[in-house]
């Protein structure tokens, strides 16, 4: 099964082949388009950029609409290649070629950088779209010796405090990997951009003691153990 | 318990008598022990008072006869015996202190004999209640774990090909036994050996602390 995937091209509409015409152009044309495609998943459409790309290309007659076009389609090539490779460890350039066969190599290997340098970022979204569960992104922790409480004045009470960090938004962390700049957004696009982050992180206090956390220790090796069993081994590439 | 409210710096409260830390109220309620109320209904009293003190949660059988004759000075007692304990612990009285506490306030013999044994019996318990009263993070004490795989999803045909870590800290409540989420998160392989790494290293500083 796997074989045979790798054998066959891309699965691309005629409309979407249309419009990747433009990858006939010369290799920094390309690059500069998918540049654009990496703008566009972060910021979305930007008109004037294609209206400059557009003029650029006026020999060709080629108009904003087209760009943008192109660089839609460019984006679904990018998640058409992620969704299909997945972690399988098919061969890219092998695949662009069976897919555009009459493009240059300059062009090609500008296509493979594009789509194998976002994959992560790809299938982050592609995931996150999906039900999103917290994430521990981080943990602080603190020893404490309780000596004292209303209750009770004297005691010696070992205490373990840990701040949980959980986030539940690949997205953003997608975005810190596309190292999006902050400096040039305005007040209410960081507003929009905090808001989401505080509906998606939670910090949690939570404390416990040490046989607890040897306990705690064992049992999260215990798991890990188990996950690198043959058995789970074959269950996870048997359904993958 | 409404004495130890007022303010007074600890060190002065700890070397305190009996007399500044207990009120009138509940001096009273341990002076009906052995007097108004019977030896026999004094102990099942202490007894219950104890009960009640060590699980506030469970469901105790009532003792109806503690309160059959004399049922106001049975409660006050009720009372009484439940902030003594309660001090006690909280100062971590001896068992010798505590007799030589109670000889002070002029009680029955056999009430001072017998708090004091019912004390010394359950020392242990009641500071293990008392170390959980009052303001806490919640406190992990267990862990749960599953280990899946996503087949196919809504927003993709194809499997991520990575199994995922389903963690979840919790507690079990002390009456019922229930457990209780603390907290749920998923991780993969190389985030849990991570936090594994931050646990243990956690632990490393505990054994060096218990070292020095």
């Amino acid at each position: 099964m796997f074989n045979s995937n790798q054998m066959s091209s891309l699965r691309l509409t005629q409309h979407q082949k249309d419009h990747l015409t433009l990858l006939q152009r010369p290799a920094s044309d390309v690059v500069e388009l998918c540049k654009s495609a990496f703008d566009y998943l972060i910021n979305g459409p930007n008109g004037t950029r294609y209206e400059t790309l557009a003029k650029k290309y006026s020999t060709d007659a080629v108009d904003q609409e087209a760009v943008q076009r192109t660089v839609e389609a460019l984006i679904s090539l990018l998640i058409s290649v992620t969704t299909r490779v997945g972690a399988s460890g098919v061969d890219i350039q092998a695949l662009l070629r069976r897919t555009f066969p009459d493009i240059s190599d300059d062009v090609l290997e500008v296509l493979e950088q594009f789509v194998t340098s976002k994959r992560n970022f790809v299938e982050g979204s592609i995931k996150s779209a999906n039900i999103r569960s917290y994430r521990l992104v981080n943990l602080d922790w603190r020893l404490e010796v309780r000596t004292a409480s209303r209750t009770l004045l004297e005691q010696c009470s070992v205490v373990i405090t840990m701040k949980l960090y959980l986030h539940r938004e690949p997205k953003n962390e997608n975005r810190e990997l596309l190292q999006v700049d902050d400096s040039g957004r305005s007040e209410q696009e960081l507003a929009a951009m905090q808001e989401d982050e505080r509906r998606h992180r939670k910090d949690l206090l939570v404390q416990t003691d040490v046989s607890s956390l040897l306990y705690m220790i064992r049992t999260l090796e215990d798991a890990l153990a188990e996950s690198k069993t043959r058995r789970i081994r074959n269950i996870v590439e048997g359904i993958h | 318990m409404a004495a130890t409210t007022t303010a007074i710096s600890p060190v002065v409260e700890a070397d305190a008598d009996a007399c500044n830390l207990i009120s009138a109220t509940v001096v009273a309620g341990l002076r009906n022990l052995g007097t108004i109320l019977s030896p026999s209904i004094t102990k099942l009293l202490i007894a219950n008072s104890l009960k009640l003190t060590l699980h506030p949660d469970a469901t105790i059988a009532p003792v109806p006869e503690i309160y059959a004759n004399n049922a106001a000075s049975a409660k006050q007692s009720e009372y009484a015996v439940v902030t003594l304990y309660a001090l006690a612990t909280k100062h971590a009285w001896d068992a010798l202190t505590f007799r030589q506490q109670l000889e002070g306030l002029a009680l029955h013999s056999s009430a001072v004999d017998e708090l004091t044994r019912v004390y010394e019996d359950n020392r242990k318990d009641l500071v293990l209640r008392q170390l959980q009263v009052g303001h806490n993070f919640p406190h992990i004490t267990d862990v749960q774990w599953r280990i899946a795989c996503d087949v196919k999803s809504s927003t993709s045909d194809s499997s991520t090909g990575v199994a995922q870590f389903c963690i979840n800290l919790g507690r079990f409540k002390q009456s019922s036994g229930e457990r209780i989420t603390i907290v749920e998160f998923v991780c993969n392989a190389e985030e849990l050996q991570s936090l594994i790494n931050r646990l243990k290293e956690i632990e490393r500083h505990c054994n060096q602390m218990a070292i020095r």
